[in-house]
């Protein structure tokens, strides 16, 4: 039992530190039998103001906008200031790099700094006008998106509690038909659904009307199972 | 409470607050839902406008839907009585209920069958779901 616990601990330790590396097309770590690897991994380290698609991710072949260019490094975090969905003009609602596979786990920090706006995960986005999200807000918004020919479908929601300028971690487990939304570790949500299944960008999303409305990713990270 | 209830959508789809979504979770505090009927998005709304979704929510919001007309007879099943064979009457209000929202007199054997017929709730709700996910999109 002893010599089980210290071998687990090892391959967990192991596994941070390879994920947690940069540099290189991609990461893999084992886990007893599990074999992890990272697609996709952004610190958003980089020069305040620089834009989301010409910044270099950790891992991966880089960010691609969907529409316009408001997604930019602010103090080593994503900051999105403006966002679609609700937004009469065309600024963007979300921004994708692409996993080469459809089944993942996407995770990312999110946090709002002010109330009445969503971020999140976007993944298996097709297109600027199709694909899935989830989104949180204040005070108990945690709700999984379905987006086609740009019309949007709530499909499952929670209510955890959400703050105001604090980190959450948005993760979503996708298997097969499985969507599976975590908040902080803890599952919020479960769905099934073929639609996109085979999508394998994956990215950020945010939601916010007319003017500055601060929105704040950090830590993304994609990885397979 | 765990159950699955009939609800209509509301919203048009244009934002993330004007998203399709179940009226029920306007109209009451729940904690967590999820539509396990699925209807394609082409034929959102649908006709008539009606879906099959699992809510969670404390015992006096259950309570409150029990009661409410909008809902009360479009409650399915609940976690404690879906292996339950419901009684004829709750089966029949059942069938009003979809009528009333919508469903034509001559859908209703295909929507849920004739009666009961010693299926448990949770095979009528299979059933019922599975016409729902095919319903053709409204006018």
């Amino acid at each position: 039992m002893v010599l089980r616990r210290g071998l687990l601990g090892g391959a967990t330790s192991a596994r941070r530190s390879l994920l947690a590396g940069g540099g290189g097309a991609f990461r893999t770590g084992v886990y007893g039998t599990l074999r992890v690897t990272t697609l996709l991994q952004d610190t958003f380290t980089d020069t305040d103001g620089t834009a989301l698609n010409v910044h270099t991710m950790t891992i991966g072949s880089g960010w691609t906008n969907l529409a316009g260019t408001t997604f930019q490094i602010n103090t080593n975090q994503c900051l999105n200031t403006r966002g679609a969905f609700s937004d009469s003009t065309n600024d963007p609602g979300w921004i994708t790099a692409d996993a080469g596979n459809a089944n993942v786990t996407v995770s990312v920090q999110s946090k709002i700094t002010e109330s009445g706006f969503w971020l999140g995960p976007a993944f298996r986005v097709q297109n600027a006008t199709n694909g899935w999200f989830i989104l949180i807000s204040d005070p108990s918004s945690y709700s999984l998106y379905e987006v086609s020919a740009g019309t949007l479908i709530q499909r499952a929601t929670a209510s955890p509690t959400i703050n105001v300028g604090t980190y959450y971690t948005v993760k979503a487990v996708l298997a097969g038909t499985s969507i599976t939304g975590f908040l902080d570790g803890v599952q919020q949500l479960t769905f099934t659904s073929a639609t996109l299944q085979t999508q394998t960008k994956m990215g950020l999303a945010c939601t916010g009307n007319n003017g500055t409305h601060n929105k704040f990713w950090d830590n993304f990270l994609v990885t397979s199972p | 409470m765990k159950a699955r209830i009939l609800t209509s959508w509301i919203g048009d789809g244009s934002s993330v607050p004007n998203s399709h979504r179940p009226k029920i979770a306007d109209d009451f505090i729940i904690k967590s839902w999820e539509d396990v009927t699925n209807q394609p998005v082409s034929n959102i709304y649908p006709s008539p406008n009606l879906y099959m979704i699992e809510i969670v929510c404390t015992d006096a919001i259950f309570a409150a839907i029990q009661a409410s007309a909008e809902y009360g007879d479009g409650i399915i099943s609940t976690v404690d009585d879906e292996d339950d064979i419901p009684d004829v009457a709750a089966f029949n209000k059942l069938r009003n209920h979809l009528k009333n929202k919508g469903t034509k007199i001559t859908d209703l054997d295909d929507a849920v069958g004739k009666n009961p017929g010693g299926r448990k709730k949770k095979q009528v709700a299979e059933q019922l779901k599975n016409w729902l996910k095919n319903l053709p999109k409204g006018p």
